[in-house]
Formats: structure tokens, sequence, C-alpha cells
């Protein structure tokens, strides 16, 4: 890896995890005010964070074994704010 | 107040203390790289460096031990066991700190025999203080497990957050035992070092914080125990599944095999997912309180451990945890930037939690506000988040110019050191330093005042 | 429902722990003998006889350390007892100097001096030579060691840490050493500067 892919990589993967916990902060005020244009707001993150991990995959020079994990942890950052708030809903 | 409270209190006292000490080492370590010639002949970079370390853990340590003890009687319903002896150690653990601090800054250096392991230096980042001081704090955390477990055993009853906090402490004092040994081989020195260091704050101490979180939880929001329970055994699943093998993470470079690099990277990927369930249990927890709390400083000091934690070391630490990306991200200023905010957001920021809590009880507000604890809360954090994204760029600096690019030569490393972007982000870096040794001192003068019962003539109380 | 059981997360959580656990333990086992000295990534202490370099693997696409013919340090061939002796000697001035709190060894320690991981290899001595009036790389090694301020290397001025003779040799050997691991392609392109693409 080079200077500037080095520097352009990591930054891609700091938002990637950044965007995700956009997602579940916006997902988590969204569902407290029941204002719908807030939860789709994280949604819109959500798929910001989609688009990155996208531009990871098809741009950096990560080995395939890594585009793939992006890939995967991408669908497990999807659910882990639903599945805490239904969880947190049902133990309170 | 129970015997273990005073305890707390004094404990509390001590790591507030050191949290300053902490501040001082680190600005002076800060301002070595604006002035390199600065006490030079007298005090050099390492001895401030270890001061700023070493302090570090020795003042989160005494916060989770303060956060213990006053939990401690009111989870047993009784006095615990042991607390005169506890009280004996605590002043026996701050000569021990106070020694060993005089004997870096006034000696420095031992022989490079055994026995200056023993009196002086060992020289092993975190645990640089001599075998004899080691010792002292193996003592000192042996006492304070008895002082758990003994009065578990008395009560004859038991909480499940007392049950994780028992069985988080063994390996948490085992692990300190390297702390001891001198090894030649420094790859086998550093595979053990590192089940030490990381072990420690990304794995037992998460545990602690977690046990810490949980019963302050309680008495600031009135959860549940059986929520904040089920909540503590879920974090502690997910971030023990993560951060044991995470530990990989430190194995990529000091000559362990190579199926470490997809070991480590994998799990210590997957580390910031359990962080993003604290966050959003956070908004949960905010949203269904409507931010009301008896204790505002408490509430806002929790939400930034979580969300601190999340970012510093959650988002921080996926950038340069790739092994593809950490090969020029490692050993550099970038790792700094993530250590400071890690740090903070994990622990500095619960403790301080805590201690507006335990403040409140002990000096029995009904409601604990006002301005003084924003500012400190606003300086601490601007504070912080100015260092850490000063040194992010610095890190990038060093990581593109010495590692990509220079190839890591002496030379390369003088280049990074040189450019004007490293040069400029040290001198910002010590100004951030600066504001969060500002936001320091008005948070011990708020803990010193918030909370405290005022007598007025007509004999109504006002808190100020 | 079990979900809302403190008990079933409370079985997910030992469960977890336990099985990362044994993993851990048994991933250290092997690694212990690929680091342990002679293994496959660390060379026997004798190493610093030999002459080391550090190159390109063109299957293992890293950098990888060689070891070449005989260049005994100071031109005195050493057993493998004895250059245990001197690592032994070096690491215990590298503990109590306190050269992690400056340096970094696969950069492990602190960032404001450089990392030593491939000191012995630095195209740097060859500079330090005529500078310290040495004929060889470990001479100029050692005196620098021994008065780093008079020889210093920049603005960032080394301090002057009393080793003797004896513990500088120790050190240069530690280092020579140290530079024989196979870190897995640590430090990247070591001595190469690359051009900006």
């Amino acid at each position: 890896m080079i200077g500037v892919e080095l520097l352009e990589t990591a930054l891609l993967l700091g938002l990637f995890v950044l965007l995700a916990g956009a997602y579940g902060i916006l997902y988590g005020a969204g569902k407290l005010s029941q204002r719908r244009a807030i939860l789709h707001a994280g949604f819109a993150c959500y798929g910001i964070q989609c688009a990155l991990a996208l531009v990871v995959i098809a741009f950096t020079p990560l080995a395939m074994f890594w585009k793939a994990f992006i890939a995967a942890s991408t669908l497990a950052y999807l659910g882990i704010p639903p599945v805490t708030w239904r969880f947190l809903g049902r133990m309170h | 107040m129970y015997r273990s409270q005073r305890l707390a209190l004094k404990y509390f006292a001590a790591a507030v203390t050191l949290f300053g000490i902490m501040i001082i080492a680190g600005l002076m370590s800060a301002y070595y790289y604006i002035n390199p010639d600065f006490l030079f002949g007298l005090l050099h970079f390492n001895i401030a460096k270890i001061l700023h370390i070493d302090t570090l853990v020795i003042w989160l340590l005494m916060g989770f031990m303060g956060a213990i003890y006053w939990f401690l009687p009111e989870e047993f319903g009784m006095e615990p066991v042991g607390i005169p002896a506890a009280e004996i150690l605590f002043w026996i653990f701050c000569a021990v700190v106070a020694v060993v601090a005089i004997v870096f800054i006034v000696v420095q250096y031992g022989g490079s025999d055994t026995a200056g392991l023993w009196l002086v230096q060992q020289g092993r980042k975190y645990v640089e203080a001599p075998r004899w001081a080691a010792v002292g704090v193996v003592v000192v955390m042996a006492v304070f497990a008895w002082n758990v477990i003994g009065t578990a055993l008395k009560a004859k009853k038991i909480t499940g957050i007392m049950v994780v906090l028992i069985v988080d402490l063994v390996p948490l004092i085992v692990l300190y035992l390297d702390a001891f040994p001198a090894i030649d081989n420094m790859s086998v020195d550093l595979y053990w070092w590192w089940w030490l260091v990381h072990l420690w704050v990304e794995a037992t101490w998460e545990v602690l914080i977690g046990c810490i979180m949980a019963l302050a939880l309680m008495q600031l929001l009135g959860t549940s125990r059986r929520i904040v329970e089920a909540w503590l055994y879920i974090e502690v699943a997910l971030v023990l599944g993560t951060g044991i093998l995470g530990l990989g993470h430190h194995y990529f470079w000091i000559g362990t095999p190579k199926y470490w690099l997809a070991v480590g990277g994998f799990f210590s990927a997957f580390e910031p997912l359990p962080l993003l369930g604290m966050v959003v249990h956070a908004v949960y927890d905010a949203g269904t309180h409507h931010m009301k709390t008896t204790n505002k400083p408490a509430f806002y000091w929790m939400m930034a451990e979580a969300f601190g934690n999340f970012i510093g070391a959650g988002v921080w630490g996926f950038m340069i945890t790739l092994p593809q990306v950490n090969l020029y991200a490692h050993g550099t200023q970038w790792t700094v930037s993530h250590g400071h905010f890690a740090f903070w957001g994990a622990y500095a920021c619960g403790v301080i939690s805590v201690i507006y809590l335990v403040l409140q009880k002990s000096r029995k507000a009904t409601l604990v506000n006002g301005a003084r604890w924003k500012w400190a809360f606003a300086a601490l954090n601007v504070g912080l988040i100015g260092m850490v994204g000063t040194l992010l760029v610095a890190g990038f600096s060093q990581a593109f110019i010495e590692r990509a690019i220079g190839g890591s030569t002496l030379q390369a490393f003088i280049s990074g050191q040189e450019s004007p972007w490293f040069v400029d982000s040290m001198v910002a870096r010590f100004i951030f330093g600066l504001i969060f040794a500002l936001g320091y001192v008005v948070l011990v003068y708020d803990f010193l005042t918030i909370g405290r019962r005022v007598a007025v003539e007509t004999g109504a109380t006002v808190t100020a | 429902m079990q979900y809302s059981d403190p008990a079933f997360w409370r079985a997910g959580a030992v469960s977890t722990i336990v099985v990362m656990s044994i993993v851990l333990i048994m991933l250290t086992v092997d690694s212990l003998a690929d680091i342990s000295v002679g293994g496959s990534h660390v060379p026997p202490y004798a190493v610093i006889n030999k002459k080391i370099g550090y190159q390109f693997d063109e299957k293992r696409g890293i950098d990888v350390p060689t070891i070449g013919g005989d260049s005994p340090l100071f031109g005195r061939e050493v057993t493998e007892k004895e250059a245990a002796a001197l690592i032994n000697k070096g690491k215990l001035v590298i503990q109590s100097r306190a050269c992690m709190d400056c340096h970094t060894f696969f950069g492990n320690g602190a960032y404001y001096g450089p990392d030593l991981t491939k000191a012995w290899l630095d195209p740097a001595w060859e500079a330090w030579q005529s500078i310290t009036g040495a004929s060889t790389r470990e001479e100029a090694m050692v005196r620098f060691l021994m008065d780093p301020v008079k020889y210093r290397t920049w603005a960032r001025t080394m301090p002057q840490l009393d080793l003797s003779r004896a513990e500088a040799e120790s050190v240069v050997a530690y280092l020579k050493w140290m530079s024989a691991i196979d870190a897995n392609g640590f430090p990247a392109n070591f001595g190469l500067a690359q051009t900006q693409q």
C-alpha cells in the first residue's frame, strides 16, 4: 500500500464505523421521538455506510479476506440498533 | 456512611490527585516535542512519559477501587470485611506511588542488573515501577479482592454483579504478575507483556468498568437489577468474545507467526460492534428518562463514556486495526491519538461519572447540577478531542512520510518529525492539552464544592 | 422469554469466554515455539556472528531478514552461550535506561525517538562511522551510545545515559540480534525510500 492509499483506506474505514454510530444514534432518537424523519435519517446514514463499504471493496488495496469481512460486517451493523432497541424495550 | 465508603472517598481523592499529576507530566511530554532542549540534562522525555502513563494506570485503578468500596456495603447490606486493613493499605499504596515517582524523577536509572530492577526502574512500558513496588501493588489488589470475596462469604449471599466482579478480579491480579519478569527474548517479552496490557485495558478492565456502570446505573436512573445484570452479561460476552482473541492485533509485528494477522485483525475488527450496542443503550436511557435526573453531571459523563468509548476505541481503533493499514500506522502518533481517545472514553469518563454520583450520595444532596460542571465537561472534552485530532494529523503525516514513503529509517523518522504538518500538530496538541488542564482545575473545584449543603439563617438549606 | 432471563446471557458469557480462552491458549503454545530462540521466527543469539540483511521475499510478498556469511561483532566470534550472556546484558541495559519510553521495539514503546527494530541496519551508521572515527558500524554505534550528546543526530538530542563500554557493546549485540527476527515484514521497505506515486 502506498502513501495516499494508506490514508484514504484508513479514513474510509473510520468513517464506515462512524456512520454506523450515526445510524445507531438516529435510529434510537427516531424511535424515542416517534418521528419517521429522524428514523429515515438513520437509515440514510446506514445507506452511506453501505456506499462506503462498496468504495472500500472496489477501490482500496485491501486483501479479499478483509473486503469480505467488511461486506459481512456491514450486514451485522444493520441489525445492531433494531435488535438492541427491541431487547431493551422487552427488558424494561 | 459505612467505613468502606469513607475509604472510597479517600481513593477518589487520591485518584483525582494522580489525574492532575498525569496532566502535568502529559504537558511536559508534549512540550519536549516543541522544545527538545527542555530540561535537557535534568529530566528527559522518557521519565516524563513514564510519570504520565503510570499515573494514568494508577489513577484509573484507584477510581475503580473507590467505586467498588463505595458500592460494596450497599450490595451486601453490611460493612465489608477487612476494611481496617484496606485503610492501612491505602496509605501504603499512596506512599509507594510517591516514592516510586520521586525515585523516577531523582534517580531515574538503576544499574543494568537485578538490583536495579528491584529498586529503581524496570523500563517496560506501563510497568516501569521497580519490583518492590510491584509487590506492593499485588498486596493492595489481593486485599482488595479479599474485601470483596470475604464479604460475599460472610454475607452468605451474592448478586450477579458481584459474581462477575469476583471472577474478573482473578485474571486482573494474575495478569499483573507479568510486571515482574525480565525476559531476554524481546518477542517473548512482548508476547506476555501484551497479555497484561491488552487483557487489562481491553478485557478485565472493561468488565470492571461494566460492573461499576451497572451499579451506578441502578442508582442514577433507578434501572432494575435484572436489566443491568442481563446487560452486563451481554456486554461481557461481546467484549471478551471479541477482545480475548482481539489480543492478536498486538501480535502482527513482534515476531509471531503470520496467522495472527488474520486472527487478530478479524476479532479486533469486530470490537466496535458491542460498543455500538452501548451507544444505542445510552440513547435509550437518555431518551426514556428525558435527560431528567437528579444528578446531571453523572448522567452526562456516563453518556460521554458510551460515546467516547465507541468513537475513541471503536472508530479510531478500526481505522488502524486491519494489518495492511497497521503496517504503516503502527508505532506512530496515530497510535497515541487512538490511545488518548480510547482511555478517555472507555474509563476516565466513567470514573468521573461515578465520582459525581458518590459525591451526591455522600453529601446527601437531592439535586446535583450547576454551571461549573458544564464548564469542566466542555473544557475537558474539547481539550481531549483537540488533542486527539491534532495527534491524528501528526499520525497521518508520520505514517505517510516515515513509514509508507521513507521506509522507517532514522532519516525517514526525522523527515516525518520535521514535516510542517507534524510540527504544527504538536503545537496545537499542546494548546489543547492546556485547555484540558484548565478543565481539570474546574473539575476539581467542582468536586470540592458541588452538592455541599449551605445552611442559611432562615434554616432552609441550599445546595451549591 | 429466555432472553429476558439474565441466566441465559450469563451462560452465553461463560461459554464465549471459555471457548475464546481455550483458542488463545492453543495459539499461545504454538506461537511460543516459533518465537522462542531458535524457533522459526527468532534466530539463535549466535546469529550476531553473521551478516544480517533485510530483503523482499517474492514468495511471501514481504521483507524478511537474511542471514549471510561470517561477520563477527567487534571481530570476536562468540559461542551461543557467550552470545546469550551479551543479549542478557543488553536487555538489562535497555530496561534499566527505559529505552522503551523514548523508542519503539517492533513498534512498541514511545514515539519520541526512532524505532529500533532495524536500527542495526540503518544506512545512517555509515555517516556515523566517519563522524565518530570508527572503522566498523558496531564501533560507531558503541561510540554514539556512550556519548550521544557529542555525536548528536538531530535537534532531539539523545541524552547521556552513562553507559559503560561493556553495556554499550551489549546493546549493539542486542540490536543486531533483534534485526534478524522475522516480524512479518515490519517495518516495510526499510531503507528503500519510495517515490511518491
